[in-house]
């Protein structure tokens, strides 16, 4: 995605939010758990970038740097939420198995950089752009994830 | 035929994501929203959310794109609170939700708002988050999407709003009713992500949306 946004920029937006949207919710969902909450997070995306004043060179990895933090913000306020059950997933779209048991044991940016990776296919800079990180750390985030997974799924 | 992991994990997300819609709510559906009736329950503000994201004139037309368009005359300085909560052994809770039918500690935000959560076992969920500050206390649903922002009133004729802070910005922005902009510096708490902005609202005035969102 080579183009940007002016602040105030609707017609830029509509289009984005037209070719974005899905996937951004998808992202939030496998973050969440949520389907609402998924769609409010990217709801709440496209308001910032329509609000935001400064000229956004990447629409599109600004959205999803936006979306991938207010994952955390949620998956924080939930991790202090004392005896606070977790939503469950939508039984219909989520089916309890040894893998969905396996990935939600890991550390969130862990899980945050396996979505990024294996569903929405993104190199490994744009992944460090939305995790604000290197992609050396990136990289190492994925390999130890994996390695956990493997182990745990060998048990 | 063997099958890695990495091709097992994008099945996975590929089924867990197969029934969500491919698409958002249309430049139609937004324009059936009715945002200018009092936004007063969560669905509605939900929905005009919707309605915000998705650019269309006709819900900007209602809310009054000048009033979005127009940025903040100035970033008001960092006010001070005119009066702060007694110290004592609460205000210091860690930020969790305990079951209980009422308020009980106090998570500190500012020396002058204090908020917790409780979940009343007798109900159920939702959750309830709760505010006090020297001038009074209420508590609301934290349901989804969330009770955030909270506009709450201070001492000294000062208005906190509180919100979820993903923009890692410095500073947040509110509409008011007669049209003014008011921008002032956000405190962000590290833990729980929330950031608490400080304004002194005029008499007669009140705030109708925070970052663009409507409330």
């Amino acid at each position: 995605m080579t183009s940007e946004t002016e602040p105030g920029d609707r017609v830029g937006i509509a289009e984005l939010y037209e070719r974005e949207w899905a996937s951004l919710v998808r992202v939030a969902f496998l973050l969440t758990s949520s389907r609402p909450t998924a769609e409010e997070i990217v709801q709440d995306s496209f308001v910032r970038l329509q609000t935001t004043r400064a000229t956004v060179l990447n629409p599109a990895a600004y959205l999803r740097t936006v979306v991938v933090n207010a994952c955390r913000d949620v998956h924080r306020h939930r991790a202090v939420v004392d005896r606070t059950p977790m939503p469950a997933p939508e039984p219909s779209v989520a089916e309890h198995d040894e893998l969905f048991d396996a990935l939600a044991r890991l550390p969130w940016r862990q899980q945050a950089a396996l979505v990024l990776r294996f569903h929405v296919d993104l190199a490994e800079s744009d992944i460090a752009s939305a995790l604000d990180c290197r992609p050396s750390t990136v990289r190492s985030l994925i390999h130890r994830a994996l390695a956990t997974l493997r182990k745990d799924l060998s048990e | 035929m063997n099958t890695t992991l990495e091709d097992r994990l994008r099945q996975h997300y590929d089924d867990r994501t197969r029934d969500l819609p491919s698409h958002g709510p249309g430049i139609d559906d937004a324009q059936l929203v009715r945002i200018d009736s009092a936004p007063t329950s969560r669905s509605r503000r939900r929905a005009a959310r919707t309605a915000w994201a998705v650019g269309s004139v006709a819900a900007a037309t209602v809310l009054g794109l000048v009033l979005l368009d127009r940025g903040p005359d100035e970033v008001s300085p960092g006010l001070a609170p005119a009066e702060v909560l007694p110290d004592g052994t609460e205000g210091s809770i860690p930020p969790v939700t305990v079951e209980d039918s009422g308020p009980s500690g106090w998570y500190r935000l500012q020396p002058d708002l204090e908020v917790t959560w409780y979940l009343d076992p007798t109900t159920g969920p939702p959750s309830n988050v709760c505010w006090r500050t020297p001038v009074g206390s209420e508590c609301v649903p934290d349901g989804e999407p969330g009770a955030l922002p909270l506009v709450v009133p201070t001492a000294g004729g000062q208005t906190l709003v509180v919100a979820l802070w993903t923009s890692g910005g410095e500073t947040l922005e509110v509409q008011l009713a007669s049209g003014d902009v008011l921008a002032a510096p956000v405190e962000v708490d590290a833990s729980i992500g929330w950031g608490v902005a400080r304004f002194l609202v005029p008499a007669g005035d009140t705030i109708r949306a925070v970052d663009g969102v409507p409330i």
